[in-house]
């Protein structure tokens, strides 16, 4: 007989990405077992976290502040901005600590399959930041999937008739990878999004 | 390279097994409904990843199994080296391993196992069936010959599908513009493949069927046919692509769907200079199909180095003696066959490195090995 407090908080973990039955019975076990106000220091965060994260009114990041911590940076360089499909791929960029521009997140990509139009993303305010706060360029770092590359192609359209330029993220082989490794879809890409040496 | 020892364990009506392999041919005898066909599924689950039957994961599931899963380990032919591939099943997904280690991309599987070709009596649909068919035999083959094609194919399938679902919900020209980007660039390669693979397939199959004093004929019916000018650059072949589906759309948009391209192309097939569709004998048909067979192996040898393992699912039934021989003169060169019948007269041959197993019940016992 599972108790029934155990085997909620089980169900309730299963939902969660990346956790199966078996994982969210280790945590359960692990949390009851554990010492020293564990439990109550994570449920406290989960409260923070639920009170706490708002989303960036300005990009679309979340975060616990609005404007979020990037957009908040005066040191940012105002001019650029790299559009992302999801928060994610914000913190995937932000991990290289190579970035010094702003983003737009647009909360997903153009998939009629899943009924997202272009009302659906937040295109509507990239289109004002770029009139409207001058910005010269556009990093479109959208996924290479057939729904990222018809993003990009949108976007594409949408900025014809202004002064920005837009740039795609470059996809190829990864840095201290061997060529003999890359698969042939990668290397194809790589050959095409080849760039001058002299 | 060849299949030296199958593990198999809760497929279909199959017992848990492991059988050791000839490396020419391998004979599976036993009455209908005991599990020979199946074992071949096994085979085909082991070195592509899927069944050639199409089959979804829950019907090659044993009847109350979770998961169930076909091991083949294979060896090069003259260095001796071996690799253990694996394919694990539940419900919902495949899992692929080499060597023990899990394979996410498919084409990382299909790289490293050999090409095979299969040949049963749903192959007479090349025939006679539907264009569905000719398509699907033309593409499989183009993966059998250079994996990384499933990429293409995959592209190309993944924006029919959303421009389609953009078609009906009446989506406009720029929001579209992506996704018709996206079928030309895969469309592009998937009508360039396909129409070199007719131009050699042709030439093998007709030498082939020369044999038997017919002339046979193939050519690829486009429903976009693009130039192939001289000097034509893969830019220029893309916008005359485009040009197609500009001019297609009002009709597109009425219908629904995209009613040009690849995924409505045809092969046809003329023998003695007359439709094989429409005025073929059914003998014609099957000895047409077995030229095909033929050259299918033909190309996969030339192009991998490495000929393919060949499953004949009943076949012996289905051919008079003169092709039977035919056949079987083609494929066991050096080959590794499996091959299925309910009884041995009708294969009618000796042949060298042979391996007999008797299949009842799902069970595939060793019976003789000379």
């Amino acid at each position: 007989m599972v108790s029934p407090v155990i085997q909620n908080l089980v169900n309730r973990l299963r939902r969660l990405p990346g956790i199966g039955t078996r994982s969210a019975e280790r945590i359960v076990f692990h949390l009851m077992a554990a010492q020293g106000g564990e439990i109550a220091a994570l449920a406290d965060s989960l409260t923070e976290l639920g009170e706490r994260i708002c989303t960036c009114g300005i990009c679309g990041n979340l975060s616990d502040s609005d404007p979020c911590p990037v957009c908040g940076n005066p040191e940012r360089e105002r001019e650029i901005i790299c559009v992302v499909e999801q928060v994610e791929d914000l913190y995937a960029i932000e991990r290289s600590s190579q970035y010094r521009g702003l983003y737009h997140v647009l909360g997903g990509v153009l998939s009629p399959i899943a009924g997202i139009g272009p009302n659906e993303l937040s295109i509507g305010k990239l289109v004002e930041r770029v009139r409207h706060k001058g910005v010269r360029e556009l990093i479109v770092a959208t996924n290479t999937s057939t729904e990222g590359e018809a993003t990009a192609l949108y976007l594409v359209h949408v900025f014809k008739e202004d002064r920005v330029r837009l740039t795609r993220i470059a996809h190829g082989i990864p840095v201290g990878g061997h060529l003999s490794y890359v698969d042939s879809g990668t290397m194809a890409k790589a050959l095409e999004g080849r760039r001058p040496l002299s | 390279m060849w299949i030296r020892t199958i593990e198999v364990d809760g497929l279909r009506n199959l017992r848990s097994q492991d059988l050791e392999c000839s490396r020419g041919m391998n004979i599976l005898i036993g009455e209908n409904a005991q599990g020979k066909s199946n074992f071949l599924e096994a085979i085909s689950l082991a070195c592509q990843a899927r069944s050639f039957r199409q089959s979804t994961n829950e019907e090659i599931l044993q009847f109350g199994r979770e998961h169930g899963s076909v091991t083949a380990s294979f060896e090069e032919g003259g260095s001796g080296g071996s690799i253990t591939c694996r394919i694990a099943l539940d419900e919902r997904h495949k899992y692929a391993f080499v060597d023990g280690r899990q394979v996410t991309q498919i084409t990382d599987f299909l790289e490293r196992t050999p090409p095979m070709v299969v040949f049963r009596s749903e192959s007479l649909a090349i025939g006679r069936g539907s264009p569905e068919v000719r398509r699907r035999f033309l593409d499989g083959l183009l993966v059998g010959l250079a994996p990384s094609f499933a990429r293409v194919l995959r592209r190309y399938r993944r924006a029919l599908m959303q421009r389609n679902t953009a078609l009906k919900k009446g989506w406009g020209v720029p929001e579209l513009a992506g996704f018709d980007d996206e079928l030309v660039v895969a469309g592009v390669v998937l009508l360039e493949r396909r129409r070199a693979l007719v131009e050699d397939l042709g030439k093998i199959a007709a030498r082939f069927q020369m044999e038997f004093g017919e002339e046979l004929g193939l050519s690829y019916r486009a429903t976009i046919p693009l130039s192939y000018g001289d000097g034509q650059t893969l830019e220029d072949k893309r916008a005359e692509y485009r040009s197609f589906l500009k001019r297609g759309l009002h009709r597109d948009r009425q219908q629904g769907t995209t009613t040009k391209g690849p995924h409505r192309d045809d092969l046809s097939i003329s023998l003695q200079g007359r439709s094989l569709k429409r005025f073929g004998s059914q003998g014609q048909v099957r000895s047409v199909v077995i030229s095909l067979k033929i050259a299918e192996i033909e190309l996969l040898s030339q192009a991998r180095g490495r000929p393919p393992i060949l499953l004949l699912d009943d076949v012996g039934a289905e051919l008079d003696h003169r092709r039977r021989e035919r056949l079987f003169d083609a494929v066991s060169k050096g080959r590794q066959v499996f091959i299925t019948t309910t009884k041995l007269e009708v294969l009618g041959l000796d042949f060298e490195d042979c391996r007999l197993f008797k299949v009842e019940q799902g069970e595939v016992g060793n019976k003789v090995a000379n």
